[in-house]
């Protein structure tokens, strides 16, 4: 069973993400912020993390760029999963790594879902 | 008795005859001055009404002339052909340049001494009559016992020494009640000018010269001070400089723009005021060319500016200088920024509930909460086209701010256009084929080199205009798309045999949300977004983007213009989508 991180502070879509990742057969973990993500990467070391990019406390990008400097996290798999369209977290975020950048409102779950399959091989 | 009854009578009949004789010929005399006294009056009457004529000709005349000394020249030509004259001699005071201008029109050859007389007389007239200013330089030159130059005009510049004025008068000239001159007339011959009658026709024609000139100059300074109240009392910087690039105007507002004072100074010390606009070279253009140059985004530390100049012509139409007006626009750049700022926030704050709404929705559908009946579907269904439609309106917006600030990013990318298209259509083709509609790509006999396109940005635009045509096409319609090399352009057409455009709304069809009625009426989806940001992508990247929906009056169908298809152009240049540098992407 693959193990997957949501690291999103909007309650209603991390549930939403977890029931579709529970149905899908996922192992899933939840984080609200850059910082309890990083610790939960670390406790948990997921298969890949679902990331969002404006949180409180640490954002995603902090948390992406302070990830790849750690043992740990330097080569887990990330989706960026935001709303905020901004071409500068687009090419900082694929610079460090990222797998791909997905606008939220512009996938269906479905297809979130299958893009995290298609990454992990599954 | 008889006899003498018949000499009486004989001799009473020849006292009676000679009275008649006297009686008749008193008559006769009386008839012949009567006639002459009727052909003088006659005359005088035709005199009068040709003068009259002369009087409304020359009032005619001088409707639109504004300068004395032009009035005097043609008041000149009327007292030619009217008055019997030897020497008509005008003194005028030119206040530009503090001189006196005297002309001289001579009929007959005269002496030095005659002109002499005249030039005397008319100063010593002004001395005494004009105003103020005018009568101290006249009282100046007659002190000092200079001379003026004449010009001299008229039948005989030949001086002969032998002619004496004889009889004459002078008359005052001026504008209004000012005498800034005065005219002399005078002959050679006794006893001229003796009734009111001829002093009075010239006072006449001078009077109507000056009262002419009068209102036109006060219609003038009327006009003149209004303009200058308006110029003083805008916004907007006004600058005017004259030929020499002297400014000769700077209303307060520029001033203050500028730190600069007034007047009196190069219109070159304006160039190093705004570093990042080339105004040299704008006021160079302007005055070669006669034409306005604008330019966007001059900057002085923390405002911005718009800044236009237009040569300055004078009434002939020569260009005489030119006008430099600044527009502050710096309240706007910063009510944009807010506008920006407050699009990339909402839409983000807009997307993250959509976001929700959607993927539960999805979810319910998926069965991920359990199984649900067809009602329960179809409503789910309602909900999820509601929230897609909802997302692609935020995503709209996003981009029509991108696109208004300049901050979205050109990249274009070589591409194969046929390549390209065909993906687009094969996107499309369930729905496409949902909607019964065929769209057929008539690709060119020779597959054109790549291009560079941005092929997001170009996606967008075919897309649009694609699902356009197929969405207000009749059932079994048919959209056919074309593409051909144009010159140095590509040209691609998307037409449909659908609604058309309606006459009224043709001018606004490229508009931010209107959508035509005809079109809300098929269809109630659609902002009204899509082609305005069609047509804003392809402008700025040198592209075009137009439509030709016909009239039915081609078809010779009166009324409006729907029902006939609407054909979409757009035109690549082959060197590619012009590139430009900006923050972001197209947001979809």
């Amino acid at each position: 069973m693959k193990k997957i991180l949501i690291v999103e502070d909007e309650d209603s879509l991390r549930k939403a993400l977890a029931e579709k990742f529970l149905a899908e057969k996922f192992e899933v973990l939840e984080a609200v912020n850059g910082e309890d993500g990083l610790a939960s990467v670390e406790k948990n070391n997921p298969d890949l993390i679902l990331l969002d990019i404006i949180m409180p406390i640490m954002d995603g990008m902090t948390m992406l760029k302070e990830l790849r400097k750690t043992k740990f996290g330097k080569d887990v798999p990330v989706i960026i999963l935001t709303n905020s369209n901004n071409d500068d977290s687009l090419s900082e975020s694929l610079a460090s790594g990222a797998y791909d950048f997905l606008i939220k409102s512009n996938w269906k779950i479905q297809e979130v879902v299958d893009k995290v399959k298609e990454r992990l091989g599954a | 008795m008889v006899i003498k009854n018949e000499d009486m009578a004989c001799g009473t009949s020849g006292v009676l005859e000679k009275k008649t004789d006297f009686a008749v010929a008193n008559l006769q005399k009386e008839l012949d001055e009567t006639k002459i006294k009727l052909t003088i009056s006659n005359n005088l009457l035709q005199k009068r009404r040709y003068e009259l004529e002369a009087l409304k000709s020359l009032s005619d005349e001088l409707t639109d002339i504004i300068d004395l000394e032009q009035a005097v020249d043609i008041v000149n030509r009327y007292l030619w052909e009217i008055l019997d004259y030897s020497v008509a001699a005008y003194m005028i005071f030119d206040p530009t340049d503090k001189v006196f201008d005297c002309r001289v029109y001579l009929k007959e050859s005269v002496s030095e001494r005659y002109l002499d007389v005249a030039e005397h007389e008319l100063m010593v007239y002004i001395a005494l009559n004009a105003q103020s200013g005018v009568s101290a330089f006249a009282k100046d030159i007659i002190d000092k016992n200079e001379r003026v130059t004449m010009k001299k005009f008229g039948l005989s510049e030949k001086v002969d020494g032998s002619v004496q004025p004889k009889s004459g008068f002078i008359i005052s000239l001026g504008i209004g009640d000012k005498t800034l001159g005065a005219l002399y007339i005078s002959s050679s011959k006794d006893n001229l000018y003796t009734t009111d009658g001829e002093q009075e026709l010239v006072r006449t024609m001078a009077s109507i010269a000056s009262i002419s000139i009068a209102r036109l100059q006060e219609m003038i300074n009327s006009q003149h001070s209004m303009n200058e109240s308006l110029v003083e009392s805008l916004n907007n910087g006004v600058i005017m400089f004259d030929a020499e690039q002297r400014v000769i105007l700077m209303n307060p507002a520029a001033q203050k723009m500028t730190g600069l004072m007034r007047e009196g100074y190069s219109v070159t010390e304006l160039y190093s005021l705004f570093p990042n606009i080339k105004l040299k070279d704008m006021i160079e253009k302007s005055i070669k060319t006669g034409k306005v140059m604008h330019i966007e985004g001059a900057q002085v530390s923390r405002f911005f500016y718009e800044i236009y100049v237009s040569p300055v012509r004078d009434f002939k139409k020569r260009i005489i200088g030119g006008s430099i007006i600044i527009h502050d626009v710096t309240h706007l750049k910063e009510v944009d920024r807010m506008k920006t700022d407050f699009v990339s926030v909402a839409s983000h704050q807009l997307r993250t509930p959509l976001t929700a709404i959607n993927w539960y929705t999805e979810m319910l559908q998926s069965g991920d909460a359990g199984d649900l009946n067809q009602k329960q579907r179809d409503f789910l269904a309602e909900i999820y086209k509601g929230g897609v439609r909802m997302v692609q309106l935020v995503n709209d917006l996003l981009n029509v701010s991108r696109l208004e600030t300049g901050r979205l990013k050109i990249d274009p990318k070589l591409t194969d256009l046929v390549e390209f298209i065909e993906d687009v259509i094969h996107e499309l083709e369930v729905w496409s084929k949902g909607r019964k509609c065929g769209v057929i790509f008539q690709k060119p006999k020779k597959n054109p080199s790549k291009i560079a396109i941005d092929s997001v940005l170009m996606r967008q635009v075919i897309h649009n205009l694609i699902t356009n045509a197929v969405r207000y096409s009749p059932a079994n319609g048919e959209v056919v798309i074309n593409l051909l090399e144009k010159g140095e352009k590509y040209l691609v057409s998307v037409a449909d045999q659908g609604i058309g455009i309606p006459k009224d709304a043709q001018g606004k069809i490229f508009q931010k949300f209107f959508r035509a009625d005809n079109a809300r009426a098929v269809e109630g989806e659609g902002s009204g977004i899509g082609l305005y940001i069609a047509k804003m992508i392809m402008e700025a990247s040198a592209g075009r983007l137009w439509f030709v929906s016909p009239t039915l009056k081609k078809k010779g169908i009166k009324g409006g213009a729907e029902g006939y298809g609407t054909t979409f152009y757009v035109t690549i240049p082959k060197h590619g989508m012009a590139a430009h540098e900006g923050e972001r992407g197209l947001a979809s």
